[in-house]
């Protein structure tokens, strides 16, 4: 791929103009040759901006970039949860996709458990490439994509960042490298729990009402960062009005980076910065204001009970 | 003759600003498109919600539950009240106020648990809707009286049963009153007054005029709503934000704004009790665990958070004119 051509696409997909269909089956060609060599335990060096779920919003992800520093300036580390729910699922994530591309040491995509095929069915995703494309051929080529994502991130040897939390068949970090990841999300098993478990004021395992995944409590957390010699876990996928939630004596946070998700609940949204010496600041941003959002064909309103 | 034929010759549409008020008609749409999304999916079972539904659309998961909740805590009352065990419940009528387009009706009759007199009330562009479908769906006129009559240009139905009524819920004494009574409504006899998201667009002076009739003249009635609550809290405001930008204006919101005073209105005008829950303590509280199991395994529900955020700003309201009908059985299902 041309220099050129990438950074013509970047542009188009940052004014949230999709990409053509052979374009984008060209940067799926090329992320998925960055991902491949990438492990499952990526490491990442600080200083990096952490960020949760984004779902599609995609002005909300300008308003993200507004806050924390463009990509490359900034170096980011996404917790995974690009698409569904969201308006702009599709050119959320090819934005990100064609970021990754172009700067792959300055961007870093973790797998989180909305990228699925079987969640994008149902949350959005998949419906949005029929208006935009004519058909789901792209949308098989971006699943292909998130086969190769990896699974967790290791900043500075100290901070492990995965989309949901630990997982009660994984007690090392070495246990997650060996982990076949490529493949569709399980219903069950390490990478299962990886995308999918929750903390809760609990000791031990529980059950989650997810149907995926496990509750872990704060004597979990505390027991695997000893293990491993890590300092925090941070993870992305529960709203958090306040934008940002911390746990268990501050080793677990919870970062969530969708405002006003999915253009009902009215929440805050936040970014972790982590400088040199992993001091860490929050950064808090609200809903991109609604004239800056363009005025979509026919946007329909979120949904409630009437 | 029906007597309900003589109440009035023309069709009532509604009184006020023509606009608003079909926005407000078109919140039927919402409502049975989400039930027939819950329906053809599994959690609830509504043979006849399809019927109504031109342009079926797949609800997010935490919508579905949400309409299964909903609608288990409208049935589940409507099923207790239909097999009452007192001598009067040879008697007992149900009136449900904005029925749009509710298949209540037909799920009662379909499990042959009919009441003595149902009565539905809503605009008559609804209604004419309403009625036609019904005329052209075997499944559903089956289910209808033998002795029905199609009046008021197609807007209405009526029979000793059964009676699709159109009114102005604004014009409760002058409009909905008349009707009731040509239609044989009986004001001694048990009565349940059903209100699924309709009060709450009302000005709170309407939908009190409705409440203080009742207490009035029904020594025996008891009334479920199920309505928005909580405006103030950021999730509110945004409620209240995104519905208004569909000209959506709920009205009863801000006199009645949380459990405490939806449940006090009823006690302060003269009602003898009422209980108040939000949708998310009765999902949790109020249906069995094998109910939710079963549901559990219909769709990942990925979206706690925020199915609790939401739910919290619902309530069912229950609130009784004697003791015969205890406030507290709304729970007790």
């Amino acid at each position: 791929m041309v220099q050129s051509d990438l950074d013509r696409q970047i542009e188009q997909l940052r004014r949230c103009e999709i990409i053509t269909e052979s374009e984008v089956k060209e940067l799926c060609n090329k992320a998925r040759e960055i991902f491949i060599e990438e492990s499952n335990v990526q490491r990442v060096d600080a200083p990096v901006t952490i960020c949760g779920d984004i779902h599609g919003q995609f002005y909300d992800l300008q308003e993200l970039f507004t806050v924390g520093g463009e990509c490359p300036d900034t170096n980011y580390l996404f917790m995974g949860d690009f698409v569904d729910r969201g308006f702009y699922s599709v050119e959320t994530f090819l934005l990100l996709l064609a970021l990754k591309v172009r700067y792959p040491d300055r961007i870093s995509l973790l797998r989180g458990n909305h990228e699925s095929r079987q969640i994008t069915q149902v949350y959005g995703f998949y419906d949005q490439f029929m208006p935009k494309y004519g058909s789901a051929n792209v949308w098989r080529n971006c699943c292909e994509v998130f086969d190769y994502m990896s699974l967790v991130a290791i900043i500075d040897d100290k901070i492990l960042c995965v989309h949901g939390g630990l997982s009660p068949v994984i007690n090392t970090v070495d246990q997650i490298r060996t982990i076949d990841r490529k493949q569709e999300v399980p219903h069950e098993g390490a990478m299962c729990d990886l995308l999918w478990s929750d903390p809760e004021d609990i000791s031990g395992w529980g059950l989650s009402p997810r149907g995926a995944g496990y509750l872990f409590g704060g004597d979990v957390v505390r027991s695997f960062l000893h293990t491993n010699n890590l300092d925090l876990i941070a993870r992305a996928p529960q709203l958090v009005m306040e934008g940002f939630k911390h746990m268990f004596d501050k080793t677990c946070v919870t970062v969530w980076s969708a405002p006003n998700y999915c253009y009902r609940c009215g929440n805050v949204a936040a970014i972790l910065e982590f400088d040199e010496n992993l001091a860490s600041n929050f950064k808090i941003f609200e809903a991109a204001p609604q004239e800056a959002r363009g005025t979509p064909a026919k946007k329909p309103a979120p949904d409630y009970f009437l | 003759m029906n007597p309900g034929a003589t109440a009035t010759a023309a069709p009532v549409f509604s009184a006020g600003n023509r606009d608003d008020d079909h926005i407000v008609q078109e919140t039927s749409t919402d409502a049975s498109t989400s039930r027939e999304s819950a329906s053809r999916l599994g959690y609830i079972n509504d043979p006849f919600i399809k019927h109504f539904v031109r342009n079926p659309q797949r609800r997010a998961p935490l919508i579905n539950r949400g309409t299964y909740a909903r609608f288990h805590g409208v049935q589940s009352t409507l099923q207790r009240f239909a097999s009452l065990p007192q001598a009067s419940s040879s008697k007992n009528q149900v009136v449900v106020l904005g029925s749009g387009f509710d298949t209540s009706y037909f799920l009662l009759a379909a499990k042959n648990q009919r009441v003595a007199r149902y009565f539905e009330i809503d605009f008559a562009e609804i209604n004419a809707k309403k009625a036609a479908t019904i005329y052209r769906k075997p499944a559903l006129k089956s289910l209808l009286p033998k002795d029905t009559e199609v009046k008021c240009g197609g807007t209405e139905l009526h029979s000793a049963r059964y009676c699709l009524l159109s009114a102005d819920l604004r014009c409760f004494r002058d409009q909905v009153v008349p009707k009731l009574l040509a239609g044989g409504f009986d004001c001694s006899a048990p009565t349940l007054f059903i209100s699924e998201c309709v009060l709450i667009y009302l000005d709170p002076k309407h939908s009190d005029a409705i409440l203080d009739w009742i207490t009035e003249q029904i020594p025996d009635a008891a009334i479920l709503t199920y309505e928005q609550i909580l405006p103030n809290d950021r999730f509110g405001r945004m409620m209240i934000e995104n519905l208004r930008s569909r000209q959506l204006e709920l009205r009863g919101l801000i006199a009645y704004p949380d459990l405490e005073s939806t449940r006090s209105r009823f006690v302060s005008r003269g009602w003898k009790s009422a209980f108040a829950i939000d949708l998310f303590d009765y999902h949790q509280k109020c249906i069995d665990q094998e109910e939710l199991a079963r549901i559990a395994k219909i769709e990942f529900m990925d979206e706690w958070e925020e199915f609790s955020l939401l739910t919290k700003h619902y309530a069912f309201t229950f609130a009784c004119t004697s003791d015969s009908q205890s406030s507290t059985a709304f729970v007790q299902n």
